[in-house]
């Protein structure tokens, strides 16, 4: 084992046991040269050897020929620095092709230490700085102990599983016990077999540095000579290039089999867009109710309160009476929400033209944001503003709900309403006069 | 004021706020009529209206003078001496107190609104949770713990309410709340309340500092309080919008999240994704980091 | 460790090899097996952030399923009857319900629930931090360009398959998220109208969405990731993992555990640490708790209403975004399409074309096993630095409403930092990132010049003071490195060049001893495991 591999000797054609000296020396000095300085400075910090304790005083203790005797630095300093100041900022890897190796047969000669201690570990020489053994490599008992560690993490592991199955079939799932515990005892179970497992791969199995070589990807040029003239060949024998009738029904089959693709797409839905994002559920002459089912009439709401109305539809009933049956389903409620606003008098300054579609300073705005859709109903009944949960558009009540902050930019549709004599509100006009929510293509 | 039995701590609260002319006769019946049975199953304002007709006057009339021989001969007198008392000791803490803000008579001044018709309910919520004193101008006021006494609330209240209208001290009952129906009360939070307090009552921000508090340290009191005046930023919800019943079931809603155990763990403050991402990264991301740290680390010798 | 000669063939077999025989009698395994057992992959810590990703899908499909068992994607309405009272008589989808039945009904349900919830959280999350690994390490470069197309796919798929899942349980959150989403749909030019219809069959909320939404979050979704899972692991296979450069290592080689034993006993045990993990945090901390969010009612919205992590940045998007909408010629562009559609577009294919633009604006297209350290490339490290920073600015404005509740902060502020620290921070950090990775350098190239600061100050004859430096230590492995098979073999060592495929092998050699200065060795001989000595 001592003689195995410096960092100089894993070259892809890698010296192999007892190979010959002479013949990879060169390169295995370029392998030297330009690894050494990554491997320098991926020692000097950062993450790629946080844990790595390579420049540690017993590096040194199973190399008789390395550093120790050599450098002036200590016994923790086997090697003297081996890259030279061109080497900064330039990647390692691009040293393969762009790098003369002489250069770096003079860089590691240059340092004078770097040479032997790569080139003779590289022979076995004896040079390679071993790590020394673990507790467990050498004292039985150290080993003992570690593995009865791992034995009580594995009993760790099998408590938990008991835990689990017992808290799982006794425990009361009413509880608020039941779910903690549960999480906890599978955290035991498998936690204690993973700190096993990996304790048991840290301390009893053998450390190494295993090597493989990568293999090339490219394949040869005759290999590829050959592969593409054997698809020529196939093409040719195809006979697409010289039956073009053959070769323009085929692409036109198959760019009308490939357009079918957009039947089952279509099917996806049940109902075309047309105009549908234009309307809402709101009919002239509908009541406002409430989501429990109550109308709303005047003075319900107090100056500075809300209420969060939807469409009651007029039903003309067969003895002629007109009875309003609320629409509160998920449809209707996703566009025809409509939040109530009773502002003080005297404050609201209408639109023009919409100076007749508040009653008693109760006004009717589309509670779906012209943003996103989202309800928005954060009204402070100070400020007049209306704010957005979800992307903090903010509109101003008093000027037609305004958009003045965030990412909105329409007012808020507004609802014509007035009382009829029973006291009771009602859509005076029908439907919002523009489309409520986000916008979309065909909205102008 | 919030001490004393049953009958009249009934009264005032009994017949809704706004409407409290019109019902004059039948307050002074119905208080003893309405047993604390019924009071909690109080129907709307129309029908509480309806029911104060012949029979339920001189019946409560009755009940009235049975009970009051039975139960408090002296308490009027003594109620009345109170009162007044309360208003007196209110005004003197008035003045001390709020009127640098407020003025005088309540009128109000450019660095504080008119309390005139606000309310013994407006009073006893802002001083109860602390907001008022203002410790110092800022975008809306902070709960703190209160400046005031219980009684002292109460007196101040009684002077506000000496000022004019407003809704009165609601009074919520822990059986209110363990009988309420938890259900209703979920649907009127998340339809009227979650928009700002969020469905889990932690509070979220409005425009410009303001912000919608947490609910969590609020009592039921405060919270039908804080319904019934809409305090600052807050909408009104009147009773003819939420009736008491629906009043309570929200208030026993937010009782009962706030004082339930989370059945999944800890909580996390309830304020959805954005702490759970946070622990994701910082407690699941950094722990896995350190099991690869340790996995990848060379063993001590 | 060291390579002995063959072993002898048993003739008696235990009930191991005689099963491992029976394969072998089908299917012809042993080299390969040995093949794959013994390749060896490097140990460094950041290279197992990718393996959480895995494990935590792994983890994810485990209580997926438990979670289809109880779980009803239906848009039926409902009463619900179960065992949580404050929702009790409410009306609900049954996907819902099934939730709830699921949280507070089924034994173990709301644990696996949670777990699941949190590991996708942790997925998305390790997929975003492997990502950050990979690209500042240069790992994405020629040859494996290709798995960081698969990595971006990835990405892309989880924060798909997140959303879906996150939407399932129909409640007030998730469904404010789908409104939102079917806005974003709607707001596409030209096919906007008709995408947002198809994908929800009709006007939102649509028509029986949550089927379908359940079967792109358990079938195609996840199929889908499956299979570029497979195919990211596959070319890591073939390619063999990136490594740091160190003593030893170079770019011909792996250095590191094989697989067998030490490594997979090892990545065994990190699974079972992720499973731990996620299931503390499953048991331990609340996640979703759906039934404080109530129904979903598009009427109704919670504030501070919130996407899962990995959509904020989206929504801090959407939040920041000012309210510029195109109006004119009878259409409209909306505002929510730019941050939305447009800017995820930009940064994914930009995060895509990535490895590409580098090489065609660096001129270099050569192929790289060993990973550079981010100070080795500082204008990619800026370039990163600049990205996550332009990054957070969204995904802190993405919360920035809880943000500025628990720390009393102006809303609006927040809004308005947002904005101007979208334009001002990232030129910042891509400034400041790219010095740093400078003086980085200059300092390797001091300590390189003039050896480590020891702190000794000596006087000179002379009189002058001088510090002591002492010259920078060479690395060396610390542990004994051995060849990657125990037993040498003429062929079948790993890289099927052995005599057999002699031509191929050597041609090949050829065309990389352009690259490399390389010798080529006898039969045999690079086939022999490195530095393998019999001793």
């Amino acid at each position: 084992m001592s003689d195995q591999t410096g960092p100089g000797t894993p070259g892809p054609a890698g010296s192999g046991g007892g190979d010959q000296p002479g013949d990879s020396a060169q390169e295995r000095v370029h392998y030297a040269g330009y690894q050494g300085e990554p491997a320098d400075k991926s020692d000097q910090d950062s993450m790629s050897s946080i844990f790595k304790r390579a420049k540690h005083p017993v590096d040194t203790s199973g190399a008789p020929v390395g550093g120790s005797g050599i450098s002036a630095g200590g016994p923790d300093v086997p090697a003297g620095t081996s890259d030279g100041p061109e080497a900064l900022g330039t990647p390692p890897n691009q040293t393969d092709s762009t790098r003369d190796p002489e250069t770096t047969v003079m860089r590691t000669g240059d340092a004078g230490v770097a040479q032997p201690t790569y080139g003779t570990h590289a022979r076995g020489g004896g040079g390679l700085t071993l790590r020394p053994p673990r507790a467990e490599d050498v004292d039985r008992r150290a080993e003992r102990r570690a593995e009865r560690l791992i034995a009580c993490w594995f009993l760790i592991s099998v408590v938990g599983t008991v835990g689990f199955v017992i808290t799982n079939f006794v425990g009361d799932k009413h509880q608020a016990y039941y779910t903690p515990c549960l999480g906890s005892a599978l955290g035991l179970a498998v936690g204690g077999l993973g700190i096993g497992m990996i304790l048991w791969a840290k301390r009893l199995m053998p450390h190494e540095q295993a090597v493989q070589d990568r293999h090339e990807f490219t394949s040869p040029k005759e290999e590829i000579a050959v592969t593409e003239a054997e698809i020529t060949a196939g093409f040719a024998d195809t006979g697409l290039a010289r039956f073009p009738l053959l070769r323009r029904t085929l692409l036109g089959a198959g760019t009308v089999l490939g357009g079918l693709i957009v039947v089952p797409l279509l099917n996806l839905t049940n109902s075309k867009p047309g105009k549908k994002l234009d309307h809402t559920s709101w009919v002239k002459g509908s009541r406002l109710v409430t989501g429990d089912g109550r109308l709303v009439k005047l003075g319900d709401i107090s100056i500075g309160g809300i209420e969060t109305v939807f469409p009651a539809i007029p039903v003309t009933e067969a003895d002629g009476t007109t009875t309003y049956k609320p629409k509160t389903d998920v449809h209707t409620k996703a566009d025809s929400t409509t939040l109530l606003i009773r502002l003080p008098p005297g404050l609201d300054r209408p639109r023009k033209g919409r100076e007749n579609w508040s009653v008693e300073g109760i006004v009717a705005y589309s509670k779906i944001c012209s943003h996103a859709g989202c309800p928005v109903s954060l009204y402070e009944q100070q400020t007049h503003h209306l704010l957005c949960p979800c992307h903090q558009s903010v509109f101003d009540v008093l000027d037609g709900c305004r958009a003045i902050f965030g990412p909105a930019s329409r007012s808020l549709p507004q609802l014509a309403i007035a009382a009829d004599d029973e006291g009771f509100l009602y859509a005076r006009n029908g439907d919002y006069d523009e489309p409520v929510g986000a916008a979309f293509w065909e909205r102008s | 004021m919030t001490e004393t039995p049953d009958t009249p701590s009934d009264m005032p609260s009994d017949p809704p706020s706004e409407t409290s002319s019109d019902s004059a006769p039948s307050k002074v019946a119905t208080p003893v009529a309405t047993t604390k049975r019924s009071a909690r199953k109080r129907g709307p304002s129309a029908r509480r209206r309806r029911r104060s007709s012949a029979l339920v006057l001189v019946f409560g009339l009755l009940a009235t003078g049975v009970l009051w021989t039975m139960l408090a001969p002296t308490g009027n007198a003594a109620q009345t001496a109170d009162a007044n008392e309360a208003v007196r000791q209110g005004r003197a803490l008035y003045l001390q107190g709020c009127s640098s803000c407020h003025g005088l008579v309540g009128g109000g001044s450019p660095s504080g609104p008119s309390l005139v018709g606000v309310g013994a309910a407006a009073v006893d919520f802002q001083v109860s949770s602390g907001r008022m004193p203002l410790a110092a101008p800022a975008a809306q006021a902070d709960r703190k713990p209160p400046i005031y006494s219980a009684t002292q609330i109460d007196q101040l209240a009684a002077y506000v309410a000496s000022l004019g209208g407003g809704p009165e001290v609601p009074k919520v009952t822990d059986k209110d709340l363990s009988e309420a129906d938890l259900a209703q009360g979920g649907e009127l939070f998340r339809a009227n309340c979650a928009s700002c307090h969020t469905a889990t009552g932690q509070g979220a921000p409005l425009t410009y500092g303001k912000f919608a508090p947490s609910l969590s340290e609020a009592t039921p009191k405060q919270v039908v309080e804080a319904m019934r005046t809409g305090p600052e930023s807050m909408p009104v919800f009147g009773d003819r919008q939420l009736s008491d019943e629906d009043a309570v079931a929200v208030t026993a809603y937010i009782k009962h999240m706030n004082e339930t155990t989370s059945p999944g763990g800890f909580s996390l403050g309830k304020y959805g994704p954005v702490p759970e991402g946070l622990l994701a990264m910082l407690v699941g991301i950094g722990g896995l980091l350190a099991v690869c740290l340790w996995i990848g680390a060379r063993q001590k010798v | 460790m060291t390579t002995a000669s063959p072993p002898e063939f048993v003739k008696r077999p235990t009930p191991v090899r005689k099963a491992n025989r029976a394969i072998d009698e089908r299917f012809g395994t042993q080299a390969g097996l040995r093949r794959n057992l013994n390749k060896v992959f490097p140990d460094h810590w950041s290279f197992m952030i990718g393996e959480i990703a895995l494990y935590s899908f792994i983890v994810l499909l485990l209580t997926g399923i438990y979670l289809t068992l109880f779980f009803d994607p239906s848009n039926t309405e409902v009463i619900y009857h179960g065992s949580y009272v404050p929702l009790k008589g409410v009306e609900m989808s049954r996907a819902y319900a099934s939730t709830l039945d699921i949280s507070f009904d089924t034994r173990a349900g709301l644990v696996f629930r949670q777990i699941h919830h949190w590991a996708a959280l942790i997925f998305v999350a390790s997929i975003v931090v492997h990502l950050f690994r990979v690209f500042f390490t240069g790992a994405y470069r020629k040859p494996r360009e290709v798995n960081w197309l698969i990595g971006v796919g990835l990405l892309i798929l989880a924060i798909l398959e997140g959303f879906a899942g996150y939407s399932l349980p129909d409640d007030l959150l998730s469904g404010t998220g789908l409104r939102i989403a079917a806005s974003i749909a709607q707001s596409i030019p030209i096919i906007g109208t008709w995408a947002s219809f198809l994908v929800f069959n009709g006007e939102f909320p649509g028509d029986n969405f949550l089927p379908r939404l359940y079967v792109i979050h358990i079938l195609l979704v996840p199929g889908v990731l499956l299979a570029l899972i497979g195919a990211h692991m596959g070319i890591l296979w073939h390619q063999k993992h990136t490594d740091f450069p160190g003593p030893g290592k170079t770019e011909h080689n792996v250095v590191g555990h094989r697989v067998f034993p030490v490594f997979a006993v090892k990545s065994g045990g990190f699974f079972m640490m992720v499973f731990a993990m996620l299931a503390l945090l499953g048991g331990l901390a609340q996640i979703n708790p759906i039934w404080l969010f109530g129904p979903y009612d598009p009427s109704n919205v919670s504030a501070a209403s919130q996407p899962d992590w990995y959509i904020g940045f989206l929504d801090g998007s959407t939040r920041l975004m000012p309210p510029w909408e195109f109006r004119g010629l009878g259409h409209t562009i909306p505002a929510v399409f730019w941050p939305t559609a447009v800017l995820p577009g930009i940064l994914f294919t930009l995060l895509a074309l990535y490895p590409f633009l580098e090489a065609r604006f660096t001129g270099d297209t050569k192929s790289y096993n060993l990973l550079q350290r981010p100070r080795e490339a500082p204008t990619r490290t800026a370039l990163g630095a600049m990205s996550i920073s332009f990054y957070l600015v969204l995904w802190i404005s993405g919360g920035n409403d809880v943000i500025a509740k628990t720390f009393s902060i102006s809303l609006n502020a927040m809004t308005w930092s947002g904005r101007i620290g979208l334009i001002i921070v990232p030129p910042i950090a891509y400034a400041i990132t790219k010095k740093i990775c400078l003086s980085l350098q200059a300092k390797d190239a001091e300590v390189d010049h003039h050896g480590i600061e020891t702190g000794i100050i000596r006087q000179l004859p002379s009189g002058e003071f001088v510090e002591d430096h002492r010259p920078k230590p060479s690395p060396v492995p610390d542990h004994p490195q051995v060849p990657n098979d125990r037993f040498a073999l003429p062929s079948a060592n790993g890289h099927g060049n052995g005599e057999g495929k002699g031509l191929a092998r050597r041609a090949g050699k050829a065309v990389s001893g352009f690259f490399v200065e390389e010798k080529e060795t006898g039969p045999g001989g690079p086939s022999t495991p490195v530095g393998g000595g019999k001793h």
